[in-house]
């Protein structure tokens, strides 16, 4: 039920919902002032329905032409503007595009191919291993020699909660890192360009 | 030659243009232009703006034809993307004067060639709608000219749904109140 002229304005600007015509009418039937505004309602309505047809320049036909013919013969250089327009958005959504940018996809082709190889990875490692083991063991002793003195707060970060709360507290700023990283790469490698536009 | 009846159908340049035939994509510009202009106009409150915005539309039409899916008409999905490039120009806009000063020059405009019976009606809104901001203008556009229901002018116009309302509330308070102020004043 209607019975205030405010709530059959804010009948009016929402768009006159059926739920509630029925008890719209009924107020409107009483009240003129609502009247007069159901009725603007209306009219501005009834205008709303004409078509926006405004007859255009002379010569915007050949114009837009003229700047379609530049468009494709950018389009038909291929290569870097082909699959920069593969990046473009909005063809892929937004995660699928990060993973398209190039750093991304080189890191994927690289742990891919080390998890491949990790047989081979391991065997290279195990055989140098012994060769590294060694080699720090002469830099430990040549540093002992020396006595360097480790600071106390340093060996703090040796205990596994407080890596573990570095980690967590690190791996925030690399998620930002790796999003700022895929916006440059966006802007650098997949934004649009369409010649013949005029520069605002 | 050709009569009326033989015109090809939207429907069938928008295939041969998606095939690469400028040819039938210039027909589509030279049946659309009118109303693309005008949508621009409404949005943007000035000639250049409006040109510029229905041009970058038809290129993006023509770039973005492998992506229309026939879902809706040809116009309707130009009418968005004008809407969107319009929006786009509005807002790039740089001085508080000069916008005045287009909506003013924009009352000594030529009427909007629509409906031929009612063109002081038309008249008279083209002049409300000036008040309006560019955004709530584009989104009254959408919802009321093409009938998009909410959910298809917040796609278009890249707003969430319920900004939508919200501009379309404002929008037809703030016309409604000119319009009754007009009454007032002509009575």
């Amino acid at each position: 039920m209607i019975s205030k002229c405010r709530e059959f304005e804010d009948w009016l600007d929402d768009g006159r919902p059926a739920v509630r015509e029925a008890a719209a009418t009924v107020h409107a039937a009483g009240c003129e002032r609502c009247r007069a505004a159901l009725a603007s309602v209306r009219s501005v309505e009834a205008a709303l329905a004409l078509p926006a047809d405004v007859p255009a320049p002379a010569g915007f036909t050949d114009a837009v032409m003229q700047r379609v013919g530049a468009a494709e013969a950018q389009r038909a250089q291929g290569g870097e503007a082909s699959w920069r327009r593969l990046l473009s958005p909005p063809r892929f959504s937004l995660c699928l595009r990060f993973l398209l940018q190039p750093e991304v996809v080189a890191s994927v082709l690289f742990f891919a191919l080390a998890a491949w190889q990790w047989s081979s990875i391991f065997l290279l490692a195990s055989r140098l291993g012994p060769e590294l083991a060694l080699q720090a063991d002469a830099l430990s002793r040549a540093l002992a020699g020396h006595a360097i003195e480790v600071p106390g707060s340093l060996r703090v970060l040796a205990s596994p909660s407080i890596m573990l709360g570095v980690v967590a507290g690190a791996l925030p700023l690399f998620l930002w890192f790796s999003w700022q990283l895929g916006r440059w790469s966006e802007r650098a490698f997949a934004t649009p360009r369409l010649v013949g536009l005029r520069p605002r | 030659m050709e009569t009326a009846d033989r015109q090809p159908s939207d429907d069938a340049l928008v295939e041969a243009a998606r095939r690469g035939d400028q040819g039938a994509f210039r027909v589509l510009v030279d049946r659309h232009r009118d109303h693309a202009y005008g949508v621009a106009l409404q949005i943007t409150r000035s000639r250049e703006e409006a040109e510029d915005a229905a041009q970058e539309a038809f290129v993006r039409a023509w770039l973005g034809l492998a992506r229309f899916r026939g879902e809706s008409t040809f116009g309707t999905w130009l009418h968005r993307i004008v809407a969107r490039r319009a929006l786009d120009h509005a807002a790039a806009r740089r001085t508080h004067d000069k916008r005045e000063a287009e909506i003013e020059a924009a009352e000594m405009l030529p009427e909007p060639s629509g409906d031929r019976r009612d063109p002081l009606l038309a008249r008279r809104l083209w002049r409300l709608m000036s008040r309006l901001d560019p955004r709530q203008r584009a989104v009254v556009d959408l919802f009321y000219r093409e009938e998009l229901p909410v959910r298809d002018v917040a796609e278009a116009l890249s707003m969430p749904e319920n900004t939508v309302k919200t501009h379309l509330r404002r929008a037809r308070l703030a016309l409604r109140e000119a319009w009754l102020r007009e009454e007032g004043a002509v009575r």
